[in-house]
Parts: structure tokens; C-alpha cells; sequence
């Protein structure tokens, strides 16, 4: 759905004129669908984007925003020319294995987390050439017009219409349905999850075929 | 990102009310505090702080009500004593003041740094500024540093506070909130960086034990040069010595004049610097209509010395516009030479060979050294060997603009990571930049929940505690964001079996005699 179908399905929930809306204006429930997709994308973690950065001689620490304005968080970090993923780890770890670990140089092995917008790779570079490649969660890009349409799939568009109904009603002050509105949006929201992750949707399940002796040992 | 107000203005809108029930200051206040909640609860946001070793303070002082008068980190340095009705420097003074016979002391320190010198019982405390809210990770010189109980290093039974070393610990101490103190302790003074200029103004050069290369862009050349610190003092205002370099008694003359000229007369009609139409000067009110007392009119700022009166400010800007440069180079003693054999020379070191000197930066094409002016502000550092990390403190990132304040280094100090709280409330006008824009939203939903929570008109627990639990959950994502690796980590159940049975009881023989506790 385009920005405007789910504006228009949002004002017909509540019962307003998608044309020429009262009690809302059309910026407002703009910006609530706006709010909708930044809950989903939050809650899901399903929309990726992937960016290169050079490797920058002597740094072990690189701003998120200096890689992508809109990263939320960076999910694997790839070293280009080497082929091969840095491993994740923390500066506990780091300080476990080595007495000076900022001392150490080379090429990066690992990354691992500082604040919600900086990490750093381990060893650090002192030249450059190489880049990494940062694979990232992002915030969902602005709807700038009504043509646009949100980077989810499409059957899941609706949660967006619920959301903005479940907004709608909090502006009227009917606390009681606007909660149960909430609700349907969670378990909406419940469903999308599994499905956002491909990982997932690859993965079989299934009981290990070695029994598990759950008695215990006889009396000696 | 937006401000504040837009925030406010969302949550207003849903609640039909035009700051009639809930003002707005109420609103900004509610705001803040979940501003201030929403960074503490999360961790999420992180900066590193650097200490030089030993650690400074903005303040010592020897009561404790004297801190509300810094605005910075401060030290009480005294020792409480005689029910604490007095301040002391030294134990004996407290067993002087009971009547006790005193004993020998330690000195009394008012700065850590005295320590290089005296060996003291002051606790080796450091400071942390206002917005610091929890510690992460510390390290001295780079190597970490491990967390202990202060009865932990009680239990060495040393003065373990007084103890030289290499340090290997830290501990909360026995000092105020927001402060603590490590083990063992250093008594070297060490400064990182020394900001000349009384921290004014921004970084112009660097020198020190690391060698340093400026590039600028757009590169500049100098629009004059000049030889000597003197003539730098000369130059810059407010000095008179070089100006005015003459006196003219009327406004067409300066076009004929060269450096800068001062026109030092009156206007007849007005008796004033600003002239009315077809007015003439003069210097003396008797010549004017008002016919009062003659005065002292002065034609240099000098005369002023003399008790002279100028006619008007004269303009004590130097009439050389544009960057000037100090060609030379400086040698101990109050010298300026321009080629380093000279220098050589006064220094009693062996001679080195000459080369062309410029006053210019384009001189270059002829053979001079390379000139890169650092105008403008540091925008930059870079390094094969180490990282200069940008780091912001105060109520917002403000997009890291700006300049330079604070130049501090890891090596041999104290480097912390610690989470941090907003260091003061914030404005209508001030954006919320220490969390993501998306993040706000969570800030609008404490505020409705804190509208709607209290007694009064409008009070609705119910969508109070809805809007709480939404607040809630912000919290909780944010959170995560902190260890941004933490969905690349492969997560699985340690491969060895977890062995739950119990061991078999031991069974005794029928006649082994009874076992009794």
C-alpha cells in the first residue's frame, strides 16, 4: 500500500473523511504512520541495509553516524578484501587476552559494541587500502509522498492501518478501545517477526535423535 | 532534530488542552525527567572520560558548604574534626584539639599534584563531572582496571591510600558520590595536554613530544609578515604604539596619508565627532557656539595619558587586514632569527646550513620552506598510531560542531567509559541529541503518562499505565542498542552435558554405628 491507501484506511477506521479529514490533518496522521513503520521496525528488526566504510589508518572506533545516518544497529561487519567477518566480541573480553589490547595493529579480527553509536574493531589498522563492509538494522526511510510505500511487505501494511487507528482513538480519548486496538497491533506485530526473519523461515526444527536418559542411576 | 517545543507540541495536541490543565513548563519539566530516566535506565549512552593522573579539580576547598559555589569537580582537602565543628589539614590537629597529645603527621595537601612532593593521608581521589552516571570500563595507560571493595584493600592492612605503584584496581573509596580513588597510586605529575592562552579562542598550533603537520583547505597565504612577538603586541589592540601614525584635522586628509591617520577635531556646529551639513571643524568649545571652557584635545591616543580629550574613538584596528605571519624563529633569550645556524649559534650548538627563508607563503615557488596556515578551526586529527576520538559533553551532541575545548590522552591517565545522564535540563529551544530522533516518541509517551497519572482533572490511571508501558518498552529497545554486536554473537548452550544427577548415598553396613551431628 502507498502512504495514502494507508492514510485513507486510517481515517476510514475512525470514521472520518479520508478527502477532507476534521479531527485530524492529513501531515498528522502522516506523521503517525511515520511513528508506525519506526514501532515496527524497532519491535522487528527486519529492514537491512548494508554500506562500505574504509578502514581508516589508526582508528579503532567508528561513529555509526559517520557510516549511515540512519543505522539502529549494525548486525555483521564483513572485511572486504580479506573475505572473511569480523567476530563480535567486548572490551571485557579484550582486556581478558590482552595486557595493551589498543597497542595491538594489524588487520581487524574482531568488532565489538562501545555506546549505541560507536563501535570499534580490534586489532586497529595503521594503514588503510581495506574496507569493511557494516550490514545494519536501520529506521524506515521517510515517506516523503503519498506515492512512497513502506519497506515492509505488503501483507503486512496493515499494521501500520492498526497502529494509526490505535493512535487515532488516543487523540478522541476513548482509552478503552484505543487499548484494544494496541492489543491487535501486538499480536499483528507477533506474527510479522518470525516472517521478517529469513533466517528463520530457513531453519528446521526438529528433537535430537539421541535419547535423553532423564532417570537417574540406580541405588549402589 | 527538531526541538523540544515540537515535542510538546505533539503532546498537546492530544491533549485538547492550550496549557490550561497542564502548563507548559509542566510538560518540559515532566520531559526532562524522562529525558534524564530514559538515559539512565538504558546505559545506552556512552562517552569516554579522560583523567589526567593525578586527578584535577575545578575546586579544594575546606567546608563542605563551599561546593555550591563551584560549577565544576571539587575536593574538600580538610579533615573534619572535633565533632565536626572544625577543619584540619593534619591528624595531630585533631588530637591537639581533644587534648590528646598530638603525634607526628603526615603534611596536609590542598592539591593532589602536591603529592610529586609530600608524602600525605589524603585519599588519591579523582573527580567525575556532573552528567556521570555510571561506571563501565577503567583503565589506567590503557590497561584495564578491576573493580574492588574498599574493605577489600582495607584488608591489606597498609596505608593502601598512601601506597606508590603501578596502579591495578579502583575502588568507590570513602569519598563523595562521583568520585573514586585507585590502588596503587602514582606521584608523578603528569599533564597530557597544557592549552595556552587562557583557554580562549581556539588551537592555533601544537608542539610536543609528537610531531605534528597542519593541513588546510582551502590552503591561505599570509597578508603581511612580521619579525618579532613585539610587533605582534604592536598590532594587536588595544596597543597604541603604533597608532594612530598622524593627526589630521580634517576627514578628506586620510585619502592622502598613509597607515592609519586619526582625525582629532570637533564639528563646529555640533561640538561633536558627527558632523551636520556644511559644518567646519574646530578643537576648542569656545570656537564653537556653546562659547564654553577650553579643553586639552588630543591628536594621539597617548595624550590621553595627559588628561586630553579625544573627539572620538579612534579606530585602534590595525590597518593591515588579513593574516600576518611571524616569520622568524624564536630563540630562548628574547630572539628572532630567521635561519636556523643563527640559533645555532646562540644556543652554542653545532652550526647548521642555511636556507631561503620567506616572509610569504608563495615564496614557496622560489625555494622557501611550505607554508599551511592553521586558520579556521581544528576540524581534524588523524594518526597511523592512535586515534583522536571527538567526544561531546554537555546537554546535546549538537552535531559536533564548534570548536575544540578539551585535549586530553589516554597515555598514562585515566581513561573511563561510563554511561552519562543529560548534565542540565533541557530548554524549548534545545534539541534532544544525546538519543536518536526516533527515540522521542518514547519521551511523549512518559509525559502522557505522567499527564494523565496525575490527581486531578483529566486523571486516568488506566491509559497512564498503558503509556507508561510503552515508555517502558522504549527503554528496553534502546537498551539493546548499547551492544550493537549482540545480534551477531552465536548463542548456544555450552556443548558439554550438564550432569544433574546427585552422586549415589553411601550405604553403611547394618552394624556401623550410628552417625550423630
Amino acid at each position: 500500500m502507498t502512504r495514502e491507501e494507508i492514510r485513507t484506511r486510517i481515517l476510514e477506521g475512525l470514521n472520518e473523511s479520508a478527502s477532507d479529514p476534521s479531527f485530524w490533518s492529513k501531515a498528522e496522521v502522516d506523521d503517525v504512520i511515520q511513528e508506525a513503520m519506526e514501532v515496527v521496525a524497532e519491535e522487528a528488526q527486519s529492514i537491512k541495509h548494508s554500506t562500505i566504510v574504509p578502514i581508516r589508518p589508526g582508528a579503532t572506533y567508528y561513529h555509526t553516524e559517520s557510516i549511515a545516518d540512519e543505522m539502529v544497529i549494525p548486525y555483521r561487519v564483513w572485511l572486504h578484501h580479506d573475505n572473511r567477518k569480523l567476530e563480535a566480541t567486548t572490551i571485557w573480553n579484550l582486556d581478558r587476552e590482552h595486557q595493551r589490547w589498543v597497542d595491538v595493529t594489524g588487520d581487524p579480527w574482531n568488532w565489538f559494541p562501545v555506546s549505541w553509536d560507536l563501535f570499534g574493531v580490534w586489532p586497529r589498522a595503521t594503514e588503510g587500502g581495506k574496507t569493511l563492509r557494516v550490514d545494519y538494522f536501520t529506521w524506515p526511510r521517510t515517506l516523503v509522498d503519498d506515492d512512497m510505500e513502506p519497506e515492509v511487505p505488503g501483507s503486512d501494511h496493515d499494521t501500520f492501518v492498526l497502529y494509526g487507528i490505535y493512535d487515532g482513538l488516543l487523540k478522541q480519548w476513548d482509552f478503552e478501545r484505543a487499548i484494544a486496538m494496541f492489543g491487535q497491533f501486538m499480536e499483528r506485530l507477533a506474527t510479522y517477526r518470525p516472517r521478517a526473519s529469513l533466517e528463520l523461515q530457513g531453519t528446521t526444527w526438529a528433537r535430537t535423535p539421541e535419547r535423553y536418559n532423564g532417570g537417574r542411576f540406580g541405588r549402589a | 532534530m527538531g526541538a523540544v517545543s515540537e515535542e510538546l507540541d505533539r503532546v498537546q495536541r492530544k491533549l485538547h488542552d492550550s496549557a490550561v490543565l497542564w502548563t507548559r513548563d509542566e510538560l518540559l519539566r515532566w520531559l526532562n525527567d524522562g529525558y534524564r530516566d530514559f538515559l539512565a535506565r538504558s546505559t545506552s549512552v556512552r562517552r569516554f572520560w579522560l583523567e589526567d593522573v593525578p586527578g584535577r579539580f575545578t575546586a579544594t576547598h575546606t567546608h563542605e558548604w563551599e561546593d555550591r559555589y563551584s560549577t565544576g569537580t571539587t575536593l574538600r582537602f580538610s579533615i573534619p574534626m572535633y565533632d565536626r565543628t572544625r577543619s584540619g589539614t593534619t591528624i595531630w590537629e585533631a588530637e591537639d584539639l581533644e587534648g590528646v597529645g598530638p603525634s607526628a603527621s603526615l603534611a596536609g595537601v590542598s592539591q593532589s599534584w602536591e603529592r610529586a612532593h609530600v608524602e600525605t593521608d589524603l585519599h588519591f581521589r579523582f573527580a567525575l563531572p556532573s552528567d556521570h552516571e555510571r561506571f563501565l570500563h577503567v583503565a589506567h595507560d590503557d590497561e584495564v582496571l578491576l573493580p574492588v571493595l574498599t574493605r577489600q584493600l582495607d584488608e591489606l592492612e597498609a596505608g593502601w591510600m598512601r601506597e606508590p605503584g603501578e596502579p591495578r584496581v579502583w575502588t568507590a573509596g570513602t569519598g563523595k558520590i562521583q568520585s573514586f580513588e585507585i590502588f596503587q597510586i602514582v606521584t608523578q605529575y603528569h599533564q597530557s595536554y597544557d592549552l595556552d592562552g587562557d583557554g580562549t579562542g581556539t588551537p592555533r598550533e601544537l608542539s610536543g613530544l609528537r610531531t605534528w603537520r597542519m593541513d588546510a583547505d582551502p590552503e591561505v597565504s599570509n597578508a603581511y609578515a612580521y619579525s618579532s612577538s613585539a610587533d605582534a603586541q604592536a598590532l594587536r589592540p588595544p596597543s597604541y604604539d603604533f597608532l594612530p601614525t598622524s593627526a589630521v584635522t580634517s576627514d578628506f586628509e586620510p585619502s592622502f596619508m598613509p597607515g592609519a591617520p586619526y582625525r582629532f577635531t570637533m564639528f563646529e556646529r555640533t561640538d561633536s565627532p558627527t558632523p551636520t551639513s556644511a559644518d567646519s571643524y574646530a578643537t576648542q568649545p569656545w570656537e564653537i557656539r556653546n562659547a564654553s571652557p577650553g579643553r586639552i584635545l588630543g591628536m594621539h591616543l597617548w595624550e590621553k595619558l595627559h588628561d586630553a580629550v579625544m573627539s572620538q574613538t579612534p579606530d585602534t584596528k590595525p590597518k593591515l587586514d588579513g593574516f600576518g605571519w611571524r616569520f622568524t624563529i624564536e630563540v630562548s633569550g628574547g630572539y628572532f632569527v630567521t635561519q636556523a645556524w643563527e640559533k645555532n649559534q646562540l644556543e652554542g650548538a653545532t652550526l647548521t646550513a642555511g636556507a631561503t627563508a620567506g616572509t610569504y607563503a608563495w615564496e614557496v615557488l622560489f625555494g622557501a620552506p611550505a607554508q599551511v596556515f592553521a586558520w579556521g578551526t581544528v576540524r581534524g586529527v588523524a594518526s597511523a598510531d592512535r586515534q583522536y576520538l571527538p567526544v561531546i559533553r554537555g546537554v546535546t551532541n549538537d552535531r559536533m560542531v564548534g570548536t575544540l575545548r578539551d585535549w586530553r590522552s589516554s597515555a598514562n591517565a585515566i581513561s573511563i567509559l561510563e554511561t552519562v545522564i543529560p548534565e542540565a535540563d533541557l530548554t524549548e529551544e534545545d534539541p534532544a541529541d544525546l538519543i536518536p530522533r526516533e527515540m522521542l516518541k518514547y519521551l511523549r509517551y512518559y509525559v502522557w503518562s505522567r499527564v494523565f497519572g496525575r490527581q486531578g482533572e483529566g486523571q486516568n490511571p488506566k491509559i497512564a499505565k498503558h503509556y507508561f508501558d510503552r515508555y517502558g518498552r522504549g527503554v528496553a529497545f534502546f537498551r539493546k542498542l548499547h551492544d550493537v554486536a549482540q545480534r551477531d554473537r552465536m548463542w548456544a548452550r555450552d556443548p558439554e552435558a550438564i550432569d544433574s544427577r546427585r552422586p549415589a548415598r553411601v550405604r553403611l553396613p547394618a552394624e556401623f554405628p550410628r552417625a550423630t551431628y
